[in-house]
């Protein structure tokens, strides 16, 4: 059986052409179906995000499947297989497998280490099973993907930091005051990137989030958005001493936060910690409040320079993860091929198995005047006798040997223990 | 006994190697094994402990004395800490380096020759072993309370510096570890408190006049002083952050220089006659 990719992704189709290929605009049932028409295709499935569009098949011929599999993805869309070939990448069994964990595991996104692909990846498989398009080695293939990612996001430290400024400030709140539940938040001024964080702090759960705009209205609209408090922008200091955390975004000219106003406010928090994020340029909070013992600032450069290290870090982890894929790449292929064998092994165990039962039959008829224990014996000792003779065969069997692949041996054992006059008796 | 100290010790360092490989998130099928190990360790190390402690006070003899007892004890309160701050509050990361300070103490009582002295005749024996017993745990408390003072102080910087090493990471939050440590600096005081009250107690029936200069109730009053002058900075002017944990470091140094100095080289308090009279320094050596 042959393991199949065929795709295309954002690497290696611009936008226009990934627009165009995109089956999640279709439901499953319309191209699944159509997939599984396909007479090369045994069991598929369909991965269809914003930046990749593959579709994972099995089938016995490799270069039918191919075709069939392409044409699918061509023809589904109305499109011919020439205009959308020089988009396209073909992998087969041990590249399909190793990119299907590499997809899985987010080695493969455009953030590396972004945790939304597999859950995609489990999606396309699930709806597969729904429409009865899997088989066993698709089912193993699919287990092993979403294992293997389990296993590098746990062993690895792909997915640990923020790859987002605004995820990049809530970690760092998170390293500062641990659980955000009983704090309470600040946003002076607008913009997206302070709605963003502002959004991702509320999704910890904060205490409380105060909204502070020079338009009054628009601290109402943005508090009635995020469940926060609107506050004068004239009296934000008056309720700083409120807030642990500090996003200021407007577009003042000068520091509206200076390191004079703080004594008053960090004595009335008496001295709790506080956390600034800077998000306005030009800035609006005066940089040496940083100085201040228990005052963190973090302006907009601070954040993008995290995020980069973030990005290297998660770099250097990727090869650790790539020697993970390629070490279960190669634990599959060999679980598949006892998946292989244990058909041949099936049927050499029925064959003589069968043969036992014919000698003893006739043993039975013959040896009329013998006790049930004696035959019973000799049905023990024959029993030994089948599994001894046949031990040494199946551990060449199951023995890797690259000079010997699986299927030559398979044949081997058919031809040499005649299996298929045996089967085919048994049939009649 | 010595048996199932080694068995001990061994469980502690395979434990403490797990724990440490556990934090920096490496081999994780192994380290699965680290808390089993280390409660395993913990278990027989407490039996053990118990063991040499009810055979020194039924033959008339101190149970804890000498380095080689003391660090026995000191690592066994470090150990208990390992696994309450490991399985009760979930701080892998504490518990992963404080776990080889506590299996470094071990080993040297392991190492160290054994050297008990008789208990004085007219010392309740069960009252000094709780004086010991709040004395051992108290610093361990301590012990903890660096750890994370010293954590803490690194991640401080880090989030001051704006660069952060791979291990920052692991570190628990500033909040996580400031509870932590005021907490154990509370209950470390009170433990330390009742154990120079009832050391005053028990110094008082041997040395009725001169205990109160004796230099070692001298220096565990002097860090009392530290410990409680610390925390009143932090409850009565808002001490907190990087300073406030240099203290508890300095703090720390200070209590190890009493524990270790002048127990080497003066008489205990609580000590019989005979016994304080003799030359104290190198005197467990022979």
């Amino acid at each position: 059986m042959e393991i199949l990719v065929v795709g295309l992704n954002h690497r290696t189709a611009p936008l226009e052409i990934r627009e165009r290929i995109d089956f999640s605009k279709y439901p499953a049932d319309q191209y699944l179906r159509r997939l599984a028409q396909s007479p090369a295709v045994k069991s598929g499935a369909v991965l269809s995000t914003c930046n990749r569009v593959e579709v994972y098949a099995t089938g016995p011929e490799l270069d039918q499947l191919m075709k069939e599999t392409a044409e699918f993805l061509a023809s589904f869309h109305g499109l011919k297989i020439e205009q959308v070939s020089e988009f396209l990448y073909t992998k087969a069994n041990e590249q399909a497998v190793a990119h299907l964990f590499r997809v899985a595991s987010s080695l493969d996104s455009m953030v590396l280490g972004e945790p939304q692909i597999l859950g995609q990846v489990k999606e396309a498989y699930f709806t597969s099973c729904a429409h009865s398009l899997t088989d066993a080695l698709f089912d193993r293939l699919f287990q092993k993907a979403f294992s293997v990612a389990k296993k590098i996001r746990t062993e690895t430290g792909i997915a640990q930091q923020a790859v987002s400024i605004s995820f990049a400030a809530v970690e760092l709140a998170k390293k500062i005051f641990g659980s955000l539940s009983d704090r309470t938040v600040l946003v002076l001024g607008a913009g997206e990137m302070a709605e963003l964080a502002a959004r991702h702090l509320r999704s910890q759960s904060v205490k409380e989030i105060l909204f502070a705009n020079r338009t009054y209205e628009n601290s109402v609209e943005l508090a009635q958005d995020f469940g926060g408090i609107p506050i004068p922008f004239d009296q934000f200091l008056k309720h700083m001493p409120k807030a642990d955390i500090v996003i200021v975004s407007t577009a003042a000219p000068h520091y509206l936060v200076r390191k004079e106003d703080m004594d008053a406010v960090l004595s009335e928090r008496n001295q709790e910690p506080m956390f600034f994020i800077d998000i306005s340029v030009p800035r609006n909070v005066d940089p040496e409040l940083h100085d201040l013992e228990n005052v963190y600032l973090y302006n907009i450069d601070d954040l993008k320079g995290i995020v980069a290290g973030n990005l290297r870090a998660r770099e250097q982890e990727a090869a650790r993860a790539e020697a993970i894929v390629a070490g279960e790449v190669e634990q599959f292929f060999r679980g598949v091929e006892k998946l292989d064998l244990a058909p041949i092994i099936a049927d050499l165990s029925r064959k003589y198995g069968e043969v036992q039962e014919g000698e003893m039959a006739r043993l039975r008829r013959r040896l009329a005047t013998a006790s049930e224990e004696d035959l019973k014996e000799i049905e023990r000792s024959m029993d030994t006798l089948v599994r001894k003779i046949l031990n040494d065969p199946i551990l060449f069997l199951k023995e890797p040997d690259a000079a010997q692949p699986p299927a030559q041996k398979s044949e081997l054992f058919r031809q040499v223990f005649a299996l298929e006059k045996a089967r085919k008796k048994n049939q009649q | 006994v010595l048996l199932v100290s080694l068995i001990a010790i061994l469980l502690y360092g395979a434990g403490s190697a797990l724990l440490l490989l556990e934090v920096l998130k490496r081999f994780p099928k192994v380290t699965r094994y680290a808390t089993l190990f280390l409660v395993t360790g913990f278990g027989l190390d407490t039996l053990e402990l118990i063991a040499s402690f009810s055979h020194a006070l039924m033959t008339g003899r101190v149970p804890v004395t000498g380095p080689a007892d003391y660090y026995s004890v000191f690592g066994w309160v470090c150990m208990a800490i390992v696994v309450l701050v490991r399985l009760q509050f979930r701080l892998p990361a504490i518990a992963g380096f404080f776990a080889p300070v506590g299996f470094a103490l071990s080993s040297l009582s392991f190492l160290l020759p054994d050297s008990r002295e008789p208990l004085a005749e007219n010392l309740p024996g069960y009252l000094f072993a709780v004086h010991i017993a709040m004395v051992f745990v108290s610093l361990g408390i301590f012990c903890l309370a660096f750890l994370a003072a010293l954590i803490y102080l690194l991640e401080h910087r880090q989030l001051k510096m704006k660069r952060f090493g791979r291990i920052f990471a692991i570190f628990p939050p500033l909040d996580v570890l400031d509870r932590l440590t005021v907490r154990a600096l509370v209950l470390g005081v009170i433990l330390l408190t009742a154990a120079i009250l009832t050391g005053i107690y028990l110094a008082h029936s041997q040395w009725p006049k001169s205990w109160v200069y004796n230099p070692k109730f001298l220096f565990s009053v002097a860090t009392w002083v530290w410990y409680v002058l610390i925390l009143s900075l932090r409850y009565f002017a808002g001490w907190r952050g990087g300073r406030f944990f240099a203290l508890i470091v300095v703090a720390f140094c200070f209590l190890i220089v009493t524990f270790l100095g002048v127990t080497a080289f003066f008489p205990s308090p609580t000590a019989p006659r005979h016994v304080a009279n003799l030359p104290r320094v190198g005197s467990w050596r022979s």
